[in-house]
């Protein structure tokens, strides 16, 4: 088993949840690769296509570390990306990541769950996992949820539990190991 | 009455989303002002001398492409700097009331898929102290520069047009002018012939650029770990 994981080292909560995560992964996954978008850029994705039509499955960018999200995850079974919650979405930096995915996917079109999705380039792409912290109010919390079901919609699973959200009355330091505790549950199901 | 226009999507000039943008001024009594700012130039030479204007519109209309269930980065770069220049203000300024829209577009056939965005953007709203005055999501999204020859009641681009004129509608309808609630389009076909027009758009865009069909399904990635 392959576990990717995308963080922000500039944040306290974040680090306290990627050691937490890193933690209980090492004690399941053989694989385990990281990036920390705090210590690196992703530069944004210019939504040329390219990485389908010109050089498919890579993009054109000037190589950076947005570069290396595609090239070390494109294998992983899940993909654990924790985040302050922004507007109900992932966080700026942790956003340019994610768009960068793109090369993962194949132009074509498929239907999953009676929705049109990209078919995908390789067998499958990593599930997606999602720890969420800092959100500013319920709706914002109960959005981040919505938002990273529909990314595990592209890839057609349905999770009950695939995201982990900080409470705003909890702090992500003390919730880091209830963090780990869910990661286990469910890399193991 | 003044509106502000921000082009969302990294494609620019030629992209669907101002596309939308021409649509919404031309629906607009030409007696209203709107001005496009284009958001991948700030991306790339971030110049805050956009915002006073911006900040003394009545409307934003923001209107994007969707980038993973969500907006682009560099949206989201722009839209917080806008809302920290906002917050530099004075109380006064700061209290101006502005009304927020948006049209987001996909280039999935169903454009409920767009939903998530226009939520991120009442609660970005909601956090710079604008007036979230309702979004529209649009499927189909690569069509709507496809279509711009073809007259707006067709029953292909009725569906769509519907729904931005809701949006022009409101702007234009004063201050109090919202949407009821978001709305949702798809251009008027079939899923079908959708996905079968689309494919056949990706395979002449592979030719262009002198690959073959089967070029499209490389495993780049597989075969350099190899």
């Amino acid at each position: 088993m392959k576990v990717g994981i995308l963080y922000d080292s500039t944040e306290p909560e974040s680090r306290a949840l990627f050691e937490s995560v890193r933690a209980s992964a090492e004690g399941l996954a053989n694989r385990i690769e990281v990036i920390d978008a705090g210590s690196g850029t992703s530069a944004p994705c210019i939504c040329c296509f390219q990485c389908w039509t010109k050089t498919p499955g890579v993009c054109v960018l000037p190589r950076d570390e947005g570069t290396g999200f595609v090239e070390k995850f494109w294998d992983a079974d899940y993909l654990v990306i924790i985040s302050r919650i922004t507007w109900g979405g992932y966080s700026t930096r942790i956003k340019s990541f994610v768009d960068r995915l793109i090369p993962y996917l194949h132009p074509y079109f498929t239907i999953r769950n009676g929705e049109m999705h990209h078919r995908f380039r390789y067998d499958s792409i990593p599930l997606f996992l999602a720890a969420g912290y800092g959100a500013r109010t319920e709706g914002e919390e109960a959005t981040f949820l919505e938002v990273t079901e529909a990314n595990r919609d592209q890839r057609g699973d349905r999770l009950e539990m695939g995201t982990f959200i900080v409470g705003r009355d909890a702090d992500a330091v003390s919730a880091a190991g209830a963090c780990g505790e869910w990661l286990a549950k469910e890399i193991t199901r | 009455m003044k509106v502000t226009a921000i082009n969302g999507s990294p494609k620019g000039e030629t992209s669907n989303s101002r596309e939308v943008i021409s649509i919404i001024r031309g629906m607009l009594d030409p007696a209203i002002a709107l001005d496009v700012v284009s958001q991948i130039k700030q991306a790339r030479h971030p110049d805050d001398s956009v915002f006073p204007a911006m900040a003394e519109s009545d409307v934003l209309l923001i209107a994007s492409s969707l980038f993973v269930d969500a907006l682009p980065a560099s949206l989201m770069a722009f839209l917080e700097r806008y809302a920290r220049y906002r917050a530099s203000l004075s109380p006064a300024a700061r209290a101006k009331r502005q009304r927020v829209f948006a049209v987001v577009n996909c280039g999935f056939y169903e454009g409920k898929q767009n939903a998530c965005a226009l939520k991120i953007l009442s609660h970005y709203c909601a956090f710079a102290g604008l007036a979230w005055s309702g979004g529209v999501g649009i499927g189909t999204g690569e069509m709507i520069g496809a279509v711009k020859g073809v007259p707006q009641k067709a029953s292909i681009r009725k569906p769509v047009i519907r729904k931005i004129r809701d949006v022009a509608d409101a702007i234009a309808h004063g201050p109090d002018g919202s949407l009821a609630s978001d709305g949702f389009a798809q251009h008027g076909l079939p899923r079908f012939l959708y996905k079968v027009m689309g494919e056949a758009g990706w395979r002449a865009q592979a030719k262009k650029n002198g690959l073959k069909p089967k070029d499209l399904f490389r495993r780049s990635l597989e075969s350099a770990a190899r």
